[in-house]
């Protein structure tokens, strides 16, 4: 049998989709790993990033910073976690904020960087302050590329949230039912997890297109579009 | 991850480049190859970096099912309670992930020998790069 035809006759059995370990509850229990994740992360990064782009200061450091920050490997990260705190939930939030800080954070840095000057003279020019320039230009007319990077940050989070289930203890999410399929050679359980997961990504990824749309004021969105 | 970034790339290529090697009689393939390629590598090079760095530091999962990577460090200094194991595997897996980084860096810096003469700021462009290739991850 093939991937799918494992993971589509798991995912059909209807045993999968009641219960405390049914598919709606995991799918949930992984929406909000990636979502508080993602959410703490951007509290960090976004202001960092667009700090930094306003400034112009410590551009090329930030960046090539951001780049060794990437080579953490999260699962090591995870699992040392898992010794240092035990069982809490920063065990599994802090791996994953770990992994979504550096799109955002270079995304919203060259975002804010790479607003047109003249853009920020004509601003200056009407008589607003510093601080207007900040929130009223450079931030709008960023916002394509800062979406960019938390949905770049999103689909990293959800594919990696699998991991957290290493820890155990309580801990779900889908890569509860690759770990555990492994585990007693249920293969049906690890296909049909695994397309869960990649499903998710998928919604997630429409999900922030979507909120783009909303966000990103409408005479930059044909920037945004030519952007992907 | 990386196609994008390549078309980011020679898209990157100004028109009047591109019509002045046309005009020095470059059919499309030579234009291509010796023309638009070599002033797309600093972005296509920002996206590698990006790629490779990350592919590294993912590769360790792979002991979650049983395939030897330096992730089995993780795992067996998790089971005997060694914390200096997980240290040193984290601290190895970032050194080869760098690694690699500084050997793109030192091709990009080879391959595009007119970027050195302008100093600091053309290189911030390149990475500027880095972030055009990044929405494509």
């Amino acid at each position: 049998m093939s991937f799918f035809s494992f993971a589509w006759n798991w995912l059909n059995s209807a045993s999968q989709w009641q219960g405390a370990n049914g598919i709606p509850i995991r799918v949930g229990q992984h929406l909000y790993y990636t979502g508080l994740a993602l959410l703490v992360a951007a509290l960090i990064a976004l202001p960092i990033g667009v700090l930094i782009g306003h400034y112009g200061r410590g551009g090329f450091i930030a960046v090539n910073l951001a780049n060794v920050w990437r080579a953490i490997p999260t699962l090591g990260l995870l699992i040392l976690m898992v010794k240092l705190l035990g069982f809490s939930y920063l065990t599994w939030l802090i791996p994953l904020v770990v992994l979504a800080i550096p799109p955002i954070l270079v995304n919203a840095f060259e975002g804010v960087a790479s607003v047109d000057r003249d853009l920020k003279d004509a601003a200056r020019g009407m008589g607003m302050t510093d601080q207007q320039i900040l929130r009223k230009v450079e931030i709008p007319v960023a916002l394509p590329l800062i979406m960019l990077g938390l949905r770049t940050a999103a689909i990293f989070v959800v594919a990696t949230a699998t991991i957290a289930a290493v820890i155990g203890f309580g801990v779900g999410g889908l890569g509860r039912y690759i770990l555990d399929g492994l585990a007693t050679n249920n293969y049906g359980e690890v296909a049909g997890g695994a397309a869960l997961v990649v499903v998710l990504a998928l919604l997630v990824q429409f999900a922030f297109v979507g909120l783009r749309r909303l966000v990103v004021p409408a005479p930059l969105r044909d920037l945004a579009r030519a952007d992907s | 991850m990386l196609v994008p970034n390549v078309v980011d790339g020679l898209r990157s290529v100004p028109e009047p480049v591109r019509q002045a090697a046309t005009a020095m009689g470059f059919g499309t393939v030579r234009r291509l190859v010796r023309v638009e390629l070599p002033l797309a590598v600093p972005i296509v090079i920002a996206g590698l970096r990006v790629a490779v760095v990350s592919s590294i530091s993912l590769a360790s999962v792979s002991t979650l099912i049983g395939v030897a990577s330096l992730g089995y460090f993780f795992i067996d200094g998790l089971q005997r309670d060694f914390s200096e194991e997980i240290y040193a595997a984290i601290v190895a897996v970032i050194v080869l992930a760098l690694g690699c980084d500084l050997i793109l860096v030192l091709a990009r810096r080879l391959l595009t020998p007119w970027s050195r003469k302008q100093g600091g700021r053309a290189m911030i462009n390149a990475e500027g790069g880095q972030l055009l290739q990044e929405q494509a991850i």
